[in-house]
């Protein structure tokens, strides 16, 4: 193993591609090198926190990281699981409840994926026993080989249509899922165990990159992120024979979720593990922070099975936002399986909505777009080019809901710290705590400001993207401006859901 | 191959957590001295817990919280009775558990609504 030698391009800063090539790496054909969103921010605006900020470089290539991180999901995880199945069957006073769905949940969608992308990824404890199992190891690289079969995932399969698949079956129980401890126990049980069989089963993180049913949301939200792991300087990974990252050495794992790390463009597969950070003999991983949104501007990897993604989670958000904060009682009693009939119609209003009727509406309007600016671009490419800008109006609106849940419910966490089981404890004397809704009155301040921002990005990202898929600007603003008319119109409605 | 050092160190964290973490959380709630429990009840869940476990003659302290309507708390074996627990006011119920291991129930007092008959729990007083 060389030593590390220092890259001339980690300061921060405005940088844009340094060649052709690695123009071409970062896929982010026909944006200007001016580019801005918004007007604000360019869009090649990167701060490298590693040049910044050594130490975090010396913290992140340490192999105790990884596993102190994964510890520390462990350490929330295992009491909850427990409190699932035999603490009290009371959601709000049972830790499980209220740590996956209000704790968990609100950290994931307003601090964890905006700011930090997939970093949940590095301390998520469900693939955590799979993952030493298949090692055989916490820490150290054994090169013994891999325990299990180390197959490959099916090349067909290789998409997020099988976790849009397992999503949408978690979906149809979120009703029971949220509110009964032993649903969420059963579920992430039956998570730890899959997890598990798939490491014996095919090689690395593959249950996390194809199966894991947070991943796909997760993955396509994380594009938006204001941080990313790259390559610090491309002409170095070019140069560089070996490529420790893609291939497995004596010293350290390649990228166990099966990325490549010297061209990695996207957010999307990126656990944040950091394992490039620690077998790069020649230190050229960079830890950065970025404007919001660029890898959506990726002209590479971008598909249908994505498309969809955005299409479920945006209409989703709706039915949850319907059935919990709505004025409809008896969408929540369906939801709530209080009935079998009540049931299967919320399951067929869910499934119809977001599989059939939203990608539907939104294929009507790219289809006015494209006879309006006459393009000649092919119908499906400039569909699945287009769905990318409703990603910054899905994840608002999904941030915009987890405020409604927090606020509200926020104090439950105070009082549980004391009674996580829900068993009349009183560990620090919070446990009789009561029922207290935190910072309402800017509740629908926070929320409308937050679709309001996610409709101004996704203007703004689908402008981009048009321009970039169509080419010329009026074509692309007349190919736009349908969509645009529909994401105004998203926004509007869910203002009315939230504060109306 | 040897394992080194520090593998045997992070086994050990992780087993702490995975073992311990149970052994713990079970082992403070069978010895829980002097039972000190708050009870939260209301129409929809009951009373929760709706099973307190304590110790043969041990002083027992409920701090009952009614969450939505008015509720009560009576048990008869254990010679308790509170006709009316007002939302906001908690009421305390003390007495000395019973000397004989077994299972003692208490329900609501007072007619609180349509589940009322189901708002049972039970005392148990271990071994």
């Amino acid at each position: 193993m060389s030593a590390p030698e220092k890259c001339a391009a980690c300061a921060g800063g405005l940088r844009t591609p340094a060649s052709p090539a690695e123009r071409a790496v970062r896929g982010l054909n026909g944006i200007p090198d001016d580019a801005k969103f918004l007007g604000l921010m360019p869009v090649h605006w990167r701060y490298d926190l590693t040049a910044r900020f050594p130490w975090l470089r010396k913290v992140l290539r340490s192999r105790w990281s990884a596993f102190l991180l994964q510890m520390l999901g462990m350490l929330l995880f295992v009491p909850a699981l427990l409190a699932g199945w035999i603490g009290s069957p009371v959601g709000n006073t049972n830790l499980i409840i209220v740590l996956v769905w209000i704790f968990w949940w609100s950290l994931l969608m307003l601090v964890l994926v905006p700011f930090a992308s997939r970093i949940w990824c590095a301390m998520c404890p469900l693939p955590s026993l799979g993952e030493w199992l298949q090692r055989r190891s916490f820490i150290v690289r054994r090169l013994t080989a891999p325990l299990g079969l180390g197959k490959k995932w099916p090349a067909p399969l290789r998409n997020m249509w099988p976790v849009n698949i397992i999503f949408l079956f978690l979906a149809l129980f979120s009703g029971i899922l949220t509110t009964r401890p032993w649903a969420t126990a059963l579920m992430l049980t039956a998570i730890v165990v899959a997890a598990l069989a798939t490491s014996v089963i095919f090689e690395k993180r593959t249950f996390c990159r194809y199966l894991c049913p947070v991943g796909g949301f997760l993955g396509l939200y994380s594009n938006f992120a204001m941080m990313e792991i790259r390559h610090n300087d491309y002409a170095t990974c070019r140069s560089h024979g070996t490529k420790e990252c893609v291939t497995d050495t004596a010293d350290a794992y390649a990228c166990p979720w099966l990325e490549a790390p010297t061209t990695m463009s996207r957010n999307t597969y990126c656990g944040m593990c950091f394992e490039c950070f620690r077998t790069c003999s020649m230190d050229n991983m960079s830890l950065r922070l970025r404007p919001p949104g660029v890898d959506l501007l990726v002209d590479k990897h971008r598909g249908l099975d994505e498309s969809w993604k955005a299409f479920i989670m945006l209409g989703a958000a709706a039915i949850y936002s319907s059935t919990m904060m709505g004025p409809w009682g008896i969408l929540k009693a369906w939801a709530n399986a209080r009935t079998l009939s009540g049931y299967l119609t919320y399951i067929a209003i869910l499934l119809t909505i977001v599989l059939a009727v939203v990608p539907a509406v939104f294929g009507g309007f790219v289809w006015l777009g494209r006879k309006l600016s006459g393009t000649e671009t092919p119908f499906r490419k400039l569909f699945t080019n287009l769905s990318y800008s409703l990603v910054p109006m899905g994840l608002l609106a999904w941030i915009a809901f987890s405020f409604a849940i927090l606020l509200p419910n926020g104090s439950y966490i105070i009082r549980i710290i004391s009674d996580p089981f829900g068993w009349g404890w009183n560990l620090f004397g919070t446990a009789a705590f009561p029922w207290t809704p935190f910072g309402l009155r800017w509740l629908p301040y926070l929320q409308v400001g937050a679709l309001l921002f996610g409709l101004a990005y996704s203007l703004d990202v689908g402008f981009k993207v048009a321009r970039q898929t169509v080419g010329d600007a009026k074509s692309a603003a007349l190919a736009m401006a349908p969509v645009a008319l529909l994401l105004t119109g998203v926004a509007a409605a869910f203002t009315w859901l939230f504060v109306g | 191959m040897r394992t080194p050092r520090q593998e045997w160190l992070a086994g050990l964290c992780l087993a702490a957590v995975l073992v311990g973490t149970p052994a713990v959380v079970l082992a403070y709630q069978m010895n829980r001295v002097s039972a000190d429990v708050i009870v939260q009840v209301d129409q929809e869940h009951g009373f929760a817990p709706n099973a307190i476990y304590v110790h043969p003659g041990e002083p027992v302290r409920l701090q009952i919280h009614a969450k939505d309507v008015v509720h009560g708390f009576q048990s008869p074996k254990l010679g308790v009775r509170v006709d009316e627990i007002y939302p906001g006011k908690p009421a305390l119920v003390e007495f000395t558990a019973p000397r004989t291991p077994g299972e003692y129930v208490f329900a609501c007092a007072r007619m609180c609504g349509t589940h009322h008959g189901e708002m049972l729990g039970k005392i148990v007083v271990l071994p």
